[in-house]
């Protein structure tokens, strides 16, 4: 069960991507993780129509992406640019010991969540600012995601096609997702230090400098020599090392051979015993130098192979070589089922949802943390009513002018009523 | 707060997020060194030794000793060391060859406080136990691989060594998660981290596994998203990354493109749709015919004024000039490098601040007489007859 966070509050204003997420690795550790949203300016992770069931028009709660960034969350109801939530906010901070967010510096200011006035309510509070660019500097209001990082960091540059130079991308806005590892790793140690010293702490994490510093010995050695890797699948220590096509060439695996000795057993799995003794072959560096060569040979060998039965017999050589996974492989692959990293999370609507597995896991979550798809507004009694005693006339008034967002909380399957 | 890495640059990553704020990491090497300090190009001299950049970017703010802890009085002073220590960082082929000597086992009951973190391809246990993955195979094997890359070319692993960065971050962030409970006075623990499962815990940004199940939606290199448009398009005088992910930004980037091009049909409201997939080729078109318009410089500025998401691609060259990384000093100046080689700046700023460049890469074992007098008592000379010895 959630334990290492027990006792942890964290209001979450992020709404998407990375740091959200980095909320979901408090709430799976047993942190009351707190959604902060308002009915006014729905969030996009709230817009979701199906691609397949447009006509189901807006499902608030059926987004894949709510489901998976915001799970074993609770969320309140509160319009931050009104100064009636702006102070109900306020009080929550006084009761919490995290605050995470990812808003510009001119929203923050607007609705008034900034280190100086969180910090002035709280000042032990621990509070992550996950921006583009920064919070200061002439970029500091601009907005971007992932992919616009890469682009800006040179990492789309570096994943250029070497053939036509045409820029690459992840195309899984990682610097987002490294964002919230920081941030995490940032807020737990934070934790730590506070138990100790009674401070908290501001940490001001911009998604540029997470994404140069994930590069900083390509950068560190540009600086210094003028000199950048090859771009493609070509790595100093290793040749071959690439992308073959497989299944008749409905798919790509992988292969990577680094010795003398792994060289040797593939040349024996390829019927080529000859090629171990080849001077064209014989040495890594001479293999390098045939890279293209040896690309094309492989390939040919490749094409009509089973990529998975490949792998297992390359591994079983001790050659390293895997198939290029999509989301329907990931689901099946045997080595993420026997881990249990899929998790089936409790939806209210739905039944359940299959949630992806985290990159911090210690600890199986309880009940709460394995709920999803919670309504707007469903804890507003619970947090701004219970917690925070505000009378339950006040709490209509404020509803009905639409400063809070309160809804009736829901029964999830499997709820003991 | 002591922790202690042993393997390559996973480890070597999370050990270093540790030391940037201000713990003692001490590397463990072989009394050979470890083979990562030779992957070329050599680049900073480490007392004596030339290493390559990679191995000088994940090793400051370290202390280095040597230690074979197969020869005899070895494996007491590995013991010794560790029952010094909260944290201990080991990556593969190490992690394994610890668990399944018996090892490990002494260790933590050596050591109940120690928080063991084992990295290795796929995990400890399971049907791919025994499988090796580098950077190209964890990928693969994880579903990123597959979308990384530009359009016409192959897949494409990760730069650098971005692989071991996001892996020593999975370390280091679930080591410090670990710690918290030590701090409550729970015992230490042993963390099993898959390179296979903390690369696919970050396919959760589209995310590729529920949309599939959901949606039957299938990612392509270039188009993992639903959203439109989404991709670089030509300037005057260069490439920009434009993206619309959040549906405000359609009426106003629609409203552009028929200021600039003239054209009616782009405001029909049958693409105010966060599904405008059907109309990507032209709305890609369109977007082409709007950027292509102006320089990149003007276009940031027009962007900009617009709040639109509009980035420029950048060489590497760009980053050093970067005006936004100058205005907030990123860039360091350290002494083991030339003055003028800028050092990348911390991944996150803390207020108070509590990043620091400390200690430069060195060779292997500098640190030997030091950490050993302090955690065992050795001499000065009891040191310099284990390294005669080759347990040092």
């Amino acid at each position: 069960m959630g334990s290492l966070l027990a006792g942890i509050r964290v209001l979450d204003v992020a709404g998407q991507l990375g740091i959200p997420w980095l909320g979901r690795h408090m709430a799976h550790h047993g942190a009351e993780v707190v959604t902060v949203e308002t009915s006014r300016f729905l969030p996009k992770v709230r817009q979701y129509v199906a691609p397949n069931a447009p006509d189901l028009g807006v499902q608030q709660d059926g987004s894949p992406s709510l489901t998976e960034w915001h799970s074993g969350k609770l969320s309140v109801g509160l319009d931050l640019t009104e100064p009636e939530a702006q102070r109900l906010f306020s009080r929550l901070v006084s009761v919490s010991d995290v605050v995470i967010s990812n808003r510009l510096p001119r929203a923050a200011a607007v609705t008034g969540v900034t280190y100086p006035l969180v910090s002035a309510v709280n000042p032990s509070i621990i509070m992550v600012h996950n921006t583009s660019y920064g919070l200061e500097g002439s970029y500091a209001n601009n907005g971007a995601f992932g992919d616009h990082i890469e682009a800006v960091s040179g990492i789309s540059h570096l994943l250029r096609d070497p053939e036509t130079n045409e820029p690459g991308a992840t195309n899984t806005l990682l610097v987002d997702y490294m964002a919230g590892l920081h941030g995490l790793f940032a807020v737990l140690e934070a934790i730590r230090s506070r138990r100790e010293t009674g401070r908290g702490q501001f940490i001001d994490l911009s998604m540029l400098e997470v994404a140069v510093s994930s590069i900083g010995d390509v950068v560190t050695e540009f600086a210094a020599t003028g000199q950048e890797p090859p771009p493609g699948n070509d790595v100093p220590g290793a040749a071959p090392y690439g992308c073959y096509p497989c299944d008749g060439g409905e798919r790509d695996c992988v292969i990577s051979v680094s010795t003398d000795d792994e060289w040797a057993s593939l040349c024996t799995d390829m019927g080529r015993p000859e090629w171990v003794s080849d001077t064209r072959f014989a040495t890594h560096a001479a293999r390098k130098s045939q890279q293209k060569l040896l690309d094309d040979e492989i390939g040919k060998w490749t094409h009509d192979q089973s990529g998975y039965q490949l792998t297992y017999r390359l591994q079983g050589l001790g050659i390293r070589a895997g198939m290029v996974q999509g989301a329907k492989e990931l689901i099946q692959d045997p080595q993420l089922q026997h881990r249990r990293f899929f998790t089936t999370y409790r939806h209210p609507s739905r039944g359940g949802v299959i949630g992806t597995g985290l990159a911090v896991s210690l600890e199986e979550p309880d009940d709460r943390a394995l709920r999803t798809g919670f309504a707007l507004g469903e804890d507003t009694g619970y947090l701004l009513g219970e917690l925070l005693g505000v009378e339950a006339d006040e709490l209509s008034r404020l509803a009905d002018s639409g400063v809070i967002d309160l809804v009736q909380p829901r029964v999830w399957p499997g709820d003991v009523a | 707060m002591r922790v202690i890495e042993y393997g390559g640059f996973g480890v070597a990553y999370a050990g270093r997020l540790f030391g940037d704020r201000g713990a003692d990491v001490i590397k463990l090497e072989h009394p050979g060194g470890d083979p990562a300090r030779k992957e070329p190009p050599a680049l900073v001299d480490a007392g004596g030794t030339k290493v390559g950049s990679a191995f000088a970017y994940f090793h400051v703010n370290k202390r280095f000793v040597t230690l074979d802890f197969e020869r005899p009085g070895g494996e007491a002073l590995l013991l010794d060391l560790v029952r010094s220590a909260d944290v201990l960082l080991v990556e593969e082929p190490y992690a394994q060859s610890i668990v399944e000597s018996g090892l490990s086992a002494r260790l933590v009951q050596s050591a109940p406080h120690l928080v063991l973190v084992a990295v290795t391809s796929f995990g400890l246990e399971g049907p791919y136990a025994s499988f090796k993955a580098d950077d190209l195979v964890g990928l693969a094997m994880s579903g990123l691989l597959g979308p990384s890359g530009a359009r016409s070319g192959p897949p494409t692993r990760f730069p650098g060594h971005m692989t071991d960065v996001i892996l020593g971050l999975s370390a280091a962030a679930s080591a410090s998660m670990a710690l918290l409970g030590v701090q409550s006075g729970g015992g230490g623990r042993f963390i099993d981290i898959s390179k296979q499962a903390v690369l696919t815990s970050l396919t959760t940004v589209s995310p590729a596994v529920p949309k599939f199940l959901q949606e039957g939606f299938v990612g392509r290199r270039g188009k993992t998203t639903p959203a439109v448009p989404s991709m670089y398009y030509p300037t005057k005088d260069g490439l920009v990354r434009f993206s619309i992910y959040v549906e405000w930004m359609w009426p106003i980037f629609a409203r552009w493109i028929h200021e600039v091009t003239g054209d009616e049909e782009v405001l029909s409201p049958k693409f105010e749709n966060p599904n405008r997939g059907p109309y990507a080729d032209l709305i890609d078109h369109w977007t082409t015919e709007l950027t292509q318009s102006y320089t990149t410089e003007e276009i940031l500025v027009e962007a900009r004024a617009r709040k639109l998401t509009l980035a420029p691609l950048n060489t590497l060259d760009g980053i050093h000039s970067s005006p936004q990384l100058q205005e907030r000093d990123y860039f360091q100046h350290v002494p083991w490098l030339p003055k003028d080689v800028p050092y990348p700046g911390p991944a996150y700023r803390t207020v108070p601040d509590t990043w620091e460049l400390r200690l430069p890469p060195g060779e292997p074992g500098r640190d030997n007489t030091a950490v050993f007098s302090e955690i065992a008592g050795l001499s000065d000379v009891r040191v310099k007859s284990l390294v005669e010895e080759g347990v040092l």
